[in-house]
């Protein structure tokens, strides 16, 4: 049950693009169609719930028995950019199209903040292997859902009539504020 | 001589990297909820960003291609952890205020961005003064939104309760939304501005043309 | 496999050199971070207890304690076998004026710590201090306010130390101030209780 009000808290109301600003760049730069916001926001979950899983891990019995907490920001961003590699190694020998259409978006991921950002808070907050498991899932899937109803709107966007200045991305941060209050709204929920 | 002042001037508008190329966007976003902690963030950052590029520009050759990712990305991190403990020992107040986002630099794409497209091909000089173009530019956008935020959103700037007594401050701007919408303003203004400057040096040309 | 070499060997190289360099910073940084720690904790406590000049640390055991076995005391969350830190206050006179202790809530930006003062005499809180927190700034933030904190002085045990009972909220930071009431009310009596055992 805590598990659950993790994740809920985690997607809607702390939710890590639109409350916390992890995941800003990808937010802004891919939500342009509501297609490949689904598959960014799909890999980018899967990175973050290995990421939680390897840093938990790092974290426990590698940095606090030797007290090195001083190497986590270089051991979490190496184990990041490692696993991103993985992945990708992987998606270009066995679903070679999906690869091709990340393109070069897939290894942007090891600089998306939110995925460096969500192993040091797992750590900060001292979440247990499960708790950083279920904090990692959440975050993948508030990063995803914002990238989709961010890119719902734009979508929509490019039948109105946008004044000049206003068009590209001002248009799309006003919008990402309106967003972000609605949001808003879920503080206290839990 | 003249490749080094434009290369300088470069990141201070023109290729503004939070007002142009749109990079670095999280802790912009972030941490500009005060004056102070936007420029903190910034110096902190153009730090990095200076170290970075300088000494992945003396080591560009004796880095293979193959590793270079993974050899930048422990060369940021190690300024960035150095910055961090630096903080947290002589600014332990900025360091509470800007939390995560201080380790975060390291994923900041303008740093490994410069890194990969400039630093790693140009001489140390060049990249130095890239990275100071860019550093700065980067600091004055932060501060500029941090003032702003500040000023409508709590009536102060840099600490200092500057707002008339009557003057009810618009909270949204501090909170999340507000970064987004401020931030959103700002580029639809310097859109007209450039778009001005754009017509303006037009007229120019076709008056020396006729 | 001249290339793959050369390879591994920089790579390992940069890390062996960026792992002795951090270790040489954090050497350095690390007793005036400790320092800094240290003074914001000395501060908090004295303010919190009035007429407090000086305090003595007290480390306490919440739970039976001594009375547990080793294996039982093994299957204990560390939340409940780490001692609780309990600072007695003394005055000039090297008098106890009473005892604070830290409570954490979960806010909306993080954890908040606060430093909670409780006086010998009627064991009611004597003042509160927000020690460290990542709110909102201007809204959560606001928890650092005396018009906010004051309200818990002179509370007890007795008292319901709630959110729309006696303590009110910070208009748009119900979050904030629910986690700072709550962390206060939860952890009052466990702390009392620890403190008068403490000091039989």
């Amino acid at each position: 049950m805590e598990y659950l009000l993790l994740f809920i808290a985690t997607v809607v109301v702390n939710n890590f693009v639109l409350v916390q600003f992890l995941g800003c760049c990808p937010f802004l730069g891919v939500s342009r169609q509501v297609s490949t916001s689904i598959g960014m926001g799909i890999a980018t979950t899967f990175v973050m719930v290995m990421a939680a899983l390897a840093s938990w891990l790092i974290q426990h019995f590698i940095l606090v028995p030797l007290g090195l907490e001083y190497l986590q920001t270089l051991a979490f961003i190496l184990v990041i950019a490692a696993l991103v590699q993985l992945v990708e190694m992987f998606l270009h020998k066995s679903i070679p199209g999906l690869y091709r259409a990340m393109g070069i978006f897939l290894p942007l991921i090891t600089t998306n903040c939110a995925v460096l950002g969500l192993a040091i808070n797992a750590v900060l907050r001292d979440y247990n292997l499960g708790e950083s498991l279920v904090y990692g899932f959440g975050a993948g899937v508030g990063f995803t859902l914002a990238l989709i109803l961010m890119a719902g709107m734009r979508e929509e966007l490019q039948f109105a009539d946008i004044p000049k200045p206003l068009q590209g991305q001002a248009i799309a941060l006003i919008l990402a504020g309106l967003l972000s209050l609605a949001f808003s709204g879920f503080a206290g929920m839990i | 001589m003249s490749k080094i002042i434009k290369d300088f001037i470069r990141g201070l508008w023109e290729e503004h990297p939070t007002f142009r190329i749109m990079i670095g966007m999280c802790p912009t976003l972030a941490v500009t909820t005060s004056a102070i902690n936007g420029l903190g963030m910034a110096v902190a950052t153009t730090f990095v960003l200076i170290c970075s590029s300088v000494l992945i520009s003396i080591l560009k050759k004796v880095i293979p291609g193959g590793v270079r990712i993974p050899a930048y990305v422990i060369v940021i991190a190690t300024f960035v952890t150095t910055v961090d403990y630096i903080m947290q020992a002589y600014t332990p107040d900025l360091h509470a205020a800007l939390g995560v986002f201080i380790p975060l630099i390291v994923v900041n794409c303008i740093i490994l961005g410069r890194a990969e497209a400039y630093a790693s091909k140009m001489p140390v000089y060049l990249s130095a003064f890239d990275a100071l173009g860019m550093g700065l530019g980067f600091t004055w956008g932060l501060t500029l939104i941090g003032s702003i935020r500040e000023l409508l959103g709590s009536g102060s700037i840099f600490g200092m309760t500057i707002a008339p007594a009557g003057f009810t401050p618009i909270k949204i701007l501090t909170s999340p939304p507000g970064a987004f919408i401020t931030l959103g303003v700002l580029l639809a203004l310097m859109n007209i501005v450039n778009d001005k400057l754009a017509k303006r040096a037009e007229a120019r040309q076709q008056e020396t043309a006729n | 496999m001249k290339e793959s070499a050369r390879m591994i060997i920089v790579l390992t190289v940069i890390a062996m050199v960026s792992g002795f360099i951090l270790g040489q910073v954090y050497n350095l940084t690390y007793p005036i971070i400790q320092r800094n720690r240290a003074q914001a904790l000395a501060g908090s406590i004295l303010a919190v207890l009035p007429g407090a000049v000086d305090f003595k640390v007290i480390e306490a055991w919440p739970i039976g304690g001594l009375e547990d076995d080793a294996a039982s005391l093994k299957n204990r969350p560390d939340s409940e076998t780490d001692p609780l830190m309990l600072y007695q206050g003394l005055d000039a006179s090297g008098n106890p004026v009473g005892f604070a202790f830290v409570a954490e809530g979960v806010g909306y930006g993080g954890i908040i710590k606060v430093m909670v003062g409780v006086k010998q005499s009627n064991e009611t809180i004597s003042g509160v201090e927000v020690l460290e927190h990542t709110e909102t700034p201007n809204l959560g933030s606001r928890i650092e306010e005396p018009g906010f904190r004051n309200q818990f002085v002179g509370k007890g045990t007795a008292d319901p130390i709630a959110l729309g009972q006696d303590i009110d909220k910070i208009s748009g930071a119900t979050v904030s101030s629910r986690a700072v009431t709550e962390a206060i009310r939860r952890d009052l009596g466990s702390a009392l209780q620890a403190y008068k055992e403490a000091i039989k």
